[in-house]
């Protein structure tokens, strides 16, 4: 069959080319997936506004070659626009605002169920001499242009990154990558040469299953970011069994200690044993990956976890238990907006630099949001040089006011 | 084959080929720590409880999903199997209440039992439990969500077992998930079958039944009320199915099999079973007795064919009075293979049904045609034929003798006045025509007492065109021991009610009574020695008019002619359970032993006597029979919508015109559709007791 030389991948089948999958048994009919959940509602878009009509051609193209009854397309109630341009190709759709509910009762004796991206795969392969198999895949995060973006298998972490997304945000260097959503794995900035292809991402237990790349700079806290990873994915458990759905919550809570100054020893450990046994222990691939983002995360970041829960220190002033806030003198300009402060811990009056008492600031962070300046800052364990008192805007110059350098700079033992 | 060998921690055990390896270890009673799986229910493998360790398996597979191959070597038991059934628990309890000794299940619960075996505590996790409040505003059932370990058992059973479906796992407002049930309606909306599946698979106190459904007790009894509580232990859900199934016939030989009245019982039943039946904690009980009276009446005797009539043994006994406890015990003996003889003092067979209870509630053809059933059986019955003592019988050659002469000796309260002319009691004024006795009807006719039998009196005086007709009794409204409709249907007749009153004397004119000083009364109780205490309201002296006066205040038996019997302080015959009175080869049943009591007692008392008697004469005393078919009731019973909101159908009273002067029976049964109807309120208790009963660890022999 000609079908045996395409080679294609389909969305979500693991890295296993189609071809293996259609002559694997006899096909009756074809459900053609356009998934909207949160992480793929941009993939799908921009699938329906840039290649419906190469779409609907593999999927014609599919029907024929595997002698198929009929062909359908499931959609969700939003893109009920698009219902018009399959009907007039003579294509059934079906519409529903329930894409997840239907999708567990598609998958029938007979029905060859393929996410559209497949479909136009498909369709490049058949048209295209030269074909190479890509991915549409949303860059986020701290990049320059975060966006929709098809990229080629292949390449590395590095290029999309930086041929794609026009590299890193100004000022900002890369932490870690997060790739294939909030399930996927986090890799480090030494490791942005993993290629993009399903094999290497595998290896790390990234499903692919949607595209997607988080980029993280140095400013991201790992256990804050870690600890949003798993209240998102905690959510995405059906329930029924008990490691997926009391275990993703529990290392959710654990991180939001770990994040709040309340870890306690052992929770590394017990966070690992959790993780590893997600791993093997769920019914299926949301339990087994859910904790995957985190598990690479221990890996590859120990030292800021244990940080956070051993020595109370979130390095990346990120997490706000862990900081205290200054106004800075060299950038006050004495305007007094800050003084909305509810607890009254700034200090200050009309052309003088501000101070703000750390000991009754209740870190709401309304200084924050009013100062036209940014000039309120976050320190963690050096306390900046600062005046003692009020003194004129622009005076400062932050010597010889006696003030101790480095408090707080003890390692604990 | 279709046998295969595996081995669980060493121990050879056989199975059937698709069994699981946890079916396996249940059959060769090995325990494997489970909390989802539950025998009846598909398995799911979600608690990882029950994880096990097989030979060339590199990760340890649930047991309750793996099938058992042939040549497995399966291990139970290490520290990793340990750590991951502990960490499983951990996070289990991590959002459960802290606390057992508060909850019901308290020593009945199987996450409690699960803990302590594999010694498990949560220190080492972060609690996430967001206690919410209880649900209790659901009839029969409760639901306490903080206890639920979301091990979907109740939602497996309600959708795979039951067909009802109408539990799921969703999302709370924290995005949590939860077992609830759809669309987070009340359990009547979501049209719930209150079968109480989920309740009974529930390993935890999440699901419970409300405190007083069901008595204490033996499950398979206590859960199935209607049939527990029948004196006589009809099979009522059976028969109600088979109603519901248009098998009428079938459904009157399940009455059958248990008493020899069903059309009798129809009709006057005091239906213990209504008072017990689930359904009235929803929207009232479902109407059993109607349901009697309408297979009852659409019995065709097939079951005749099946009922069992034993060798004869050439033993004779006497039964003294033919009411229902004596027909009864007669038509058991006689089916037992005894010659059996039954002496009547009344010219007329049934006792109380024919001659006490009034024909607009149970007409004298039916209980003859009842009793024609039994005298079929080979049953003599002498009529008019007074026993004046033990040695009469005795000397007639009976070798057992069952006194069953109920209470027919109406209580005349001493009170002044009380033998004046024109006062009588209730039974002599029911049976005026029996026995002769002249009875100068009145105009106006005052009843004192509050029971069914001065209603039986009041409402036949004005059947008899007594115009003003008064009950007067101590009782309140409320708490009268009348029945709700008779007293509401006597109303109806014009009959007045005085409620809370004593009786002071009867006033006396011309040497004749002309009515009755009453007093009212605040309060009463009765003391130790059921003396009863009043507190009368002062100045409250007042007179109810009336030129008949009817003492319808209890019955006593007759027993004048049996020196020999011990009787209690009550003037009844005091047996044991069984009947035995002490004398060899007397027994006794019905209400000469209860006091006044219900036909259906008296039936059951009289089963019991009859096997009592049976074993005496060299029997073996079972008097059990199986007159209807076998029913495997289908536990799938599927979602019926509106299923809470079926309303009660009873039966209809004639009008107040075509009932008021005269003796026909005054009520109408249910027609064929409603009755089919009614039979489709029952929430089927009888298929509770048949789901698998989870057993603990500790009942196991390998743990």
């Amino acid at each position: 069959m000609e079908t045996e030389r395409i080679e294609i991948f389909g969305h979500g089948i693991k890295g296993r080319p189609s071809a293996e999958r259609w002559s694997s048994r006899e096909w009756k009919e074809l459900v053609c997936l356009f998934p909207e959940d949160q992480s793929e509602s941009g993939t799908v878009k921009y699938l329906l506004e840039h290649y419906l009509d190469e779409i609907i051609s593999g999927m014609e193209a599919l029907k024929d070659r595997l002698k198929l009854n009929s062909i359908c397309a499931l959609l969700s109630k939003n893109h009920e626009i698009y219902e018009e341009k399959f009907r007039l190709s003579g294509i059934q759709t079906n519409l529903t605002d329930d894409m997840k509910g239907i999708q567990k009762e598609i998958f029938k004796e007979g029905i060859l169920v393929h996410h559209a991206e497949t479909m136009l795969a498909l369709h490049r392969n058949l048209t295209d001499e030269n074909y190479v198999p890509h991915k549409i895949i949303s860059v986020t995060g701290d990049v320059m242009e975060p966006g929709i973006y098809e990229i080629p298998f292949g390449i590395t972490l590095e290029e999309i990154i930086t041929k794609y997304a026009k590299g890193v945000t100004a000022g900002k260097t890369v932490k870690f990558v997060s790739a294939g959503g909030s399930m996927g794995a986090v890799y480090g900035a030494d490791e942005l040469d993993t290629l993009f292809t399903y094999s290497s991402l595998l290896k790390e237990g990234t499903m692919l299953e949607s595209a997607q790349i988080e980029v993280c700079s140095n400013d991201t806290c790992i256990v804050d970011w870690a600890c949003k990873r798993m209240l998102i994915n905690s959510r995405k458990t059906c329930g029924s069994c008990v490691y997926c759905r009391e275990g993703i919550y529990q290392l959710f809570r654990i991180l939001q200690d770990a994040a709040e100054g309340k870890g306690r020893e052992g929770d590394i450990s017990l966070m690992k044993e959790i993780c590893e046994t997600l791993k093997s222990g769920t019914l299926c691939d949301i339990g087994r990956t859910a904790a995957v983002p985190l598990l690479t995360a221990m890996n590859k970041f120990g030292e800021e976890f244990e940080k956070h829960i051993d020595r109370k220190i979130c390095q990346s002033l990120s997490c706000i238990s862990y900081v205290k806030f200054y106004i800075d003198p060299a950038l006050c300009n004495g305007c007094g907006d800050c003084m909305v402060c509810p607890e009254h811990a700034v200090r200050g009056g009309e052309n003088l630099i501000h101070i703000i008492d750390p000991d009754i600031c209740s870190k709401c962070e309304r200084c924050t949001t009013v100062c036209s300046r940014n000039a309120v800052r976050r320190y963690g364990t050096v306390k900046p040089v600062l005046p003692s008192e009020p003194v004129q805007a622009g005076s400062f110059s932050g010597e010889g006011n006696g003030i101790k350098k480095g408090l707080g700079r003890r390692r604990r033992v | 084959m279709n046998q295969v060998k595996i081995e669980i921690d060493g121990m050879e055990v056989y199975t059937e080929k698709g069994k699981t390896i946890m079916e396996a270890a249940e059959h060769a009673d090995i325990y494997i720590p489970h909390l989802c799986h539950h025998p009846d229910l598909h398995a799911e493998g979600g608690c990882r409880l029950c994880v096990v360790e097989i030979n060339g398996k590199k990760e340890p597979q649930t047991a309750c999903t793996t099938l058992a191959e042939e040549g497995m070597s399966v291990n139970t038991k290490s520290e990793d199997l340990d750590r991951l059934r502990r960490l499983s628990m951990e996070l289990m309890l991590a959002n459960h209440v802290d606390d057992c000794t508060t909850c019901p299940k308290y020593l009945k619960c199987e996450l409690q039992s699960l803990i302590q075996y594999l010694g498990v505590s949560t220190s080492r996790l972060r609690r996430t439990l967001n206690a919410v409040n209880m649900e209790t505003g659901n009839p029969l059932i409760i639901r306490d969500s903080n206890r639920c370990v979301a091990c979907g058992r109740c939602v497996r059973v309600c959708r795979d077992v039951r067909g009802v479906g109408i539990l799921e796992y969703h999302k709370n407002e924290e995005d949590r998930i939860t077992v609830g049930v759809t669309g987070d309606l009340s359990l009547a909306k979501a049209d719930c079958r209150f079968c109480g599946a989920c309740v009974e698979v529930c390993p935890t106190g999440a699901l419970q039944d409300k405190k007083g459904t069901f008595k204490e007790g033996n499950r398979q009894d206590i859960l199935i009320p209607c049939k527990q509580e029948c004196p006589a232990g009809i099979n009522i859900p059976k028969y109600v199915r088979l109603i519901k199934e248009g098998k009428y016939e079938q459904a009157a030989a399940v009455v059958r099999e248990k008493a020899p009245f069903p059309k009798s019982l129809g009709l006057v039943c005091m239906r213990f079973c209504e008072s017990a039946c689930r359904r009235k904690e929803i929207n009232g009980a479902v109407s059993i007795r109607e349901l009697k009276r309408f297979a009852a009446e659409q019995d065709t005797y097939q079951w005749k064919e099946k009922s069992v009539f034993k060798p004869k043994t050439g033993k004779k006994v006497a039964v003294v009075g033919a009411g229902p406890a004596g027909l009864t015990a007669a038509y058991y003996l006689v089916k037992s293979g005894h010659a059996v003889d039954v002496y009547e003092k009344l010219p007329v067979a049934g006792g109380m049904l024919s001659a006490g209870i009034p024909d607009y509630r149970l007409p004298a053809s039916i209980v003859e045609e009842e009793i024609a059933v039994i005298r079929e059986a080979g049953v003599k019955i002498f009529t008019n034929r007074k026993i004046n003592s033990l040695e009469e019988l005795r000397n007639l050659g009976y070798e057992a003798i069952l006194i069953a002469v109920g209470t027919d000796k109406g209580v005349r309260i001493p009170l002044p006045g009380a033998d004046l002319f024109n006062v009588h009691v209730n039974i002599d004024f029911l049976r005026r025509d029996l026995l002769n006795t002249h009875m100068e009807l009145k105009d106006s006719v005052v009843v004192l007492g509050g029971g069914n039998v001065a209603f039986d009196c009041a409402r036949t005086a004005k059947r008899l065109g007594c115009s003003q007709v008064s009950v007067v009794c101590l009782e309140e409204e409320g708490s009268m021991t009348a029945g709700e409709e008779e007293i509401t249907e006597a109303r109806e007749e014009g009959i007045q009610i005085y409620n809370g009153r004593t009786f002071v004397r009867i006033i006396e004119k011309d040497g004749k009574a002309a009515g009755v000083l009453c007093r009212e009364v605040e309060s009463f109780t009765f003391d130790e020695n059921r003396k009863l205490i009043l507190t009368e309201k002062e100045d409250s002296d007042h007179v109810i008019p009336g030129e008949m006066v009817i003492f319808s205040t209890g019955q006593k038996p007759d027993l004048e002619s049996f020196e020999e019997l011990s009787l209690n302080p009550r003037g009844l015959m005091e047996t044991d359970s069984s009947g035995n009175t002490g004398i060899k080869g007397v027994f006794a049943a019905g209400d000469a032993v209860t006091g006044t009591a219900s036909v259906i007692q008296a039936i059951a008392g009289a089963r019991k006597a009859a096997s009592e008697i049976d074993r005496y004469l060299g029997g073996d005393g079972n008097i059990e029979e199986s007159l209807s078919e076998y029913q495997e009731a289908d536990g799938f019973i599927g979602k019926s919508e509106g299923f809470a909101e079926l309303d009660r159908r009873t039966y209809r009273c004639i009008s107040l015109d075509q009932r008021k002067d005269n003796f026909n029976l005054m009520t109408e049964g249910l027609e064929e559709a409603e009755a089919r109807c009614e039979a489709e309120r029952c929430l089927q208790c009888d298929l509770r007791p048949r789901l698998t009963r989870s057993r603990f660890w500790t009942e196991y022999q390998y743990k």
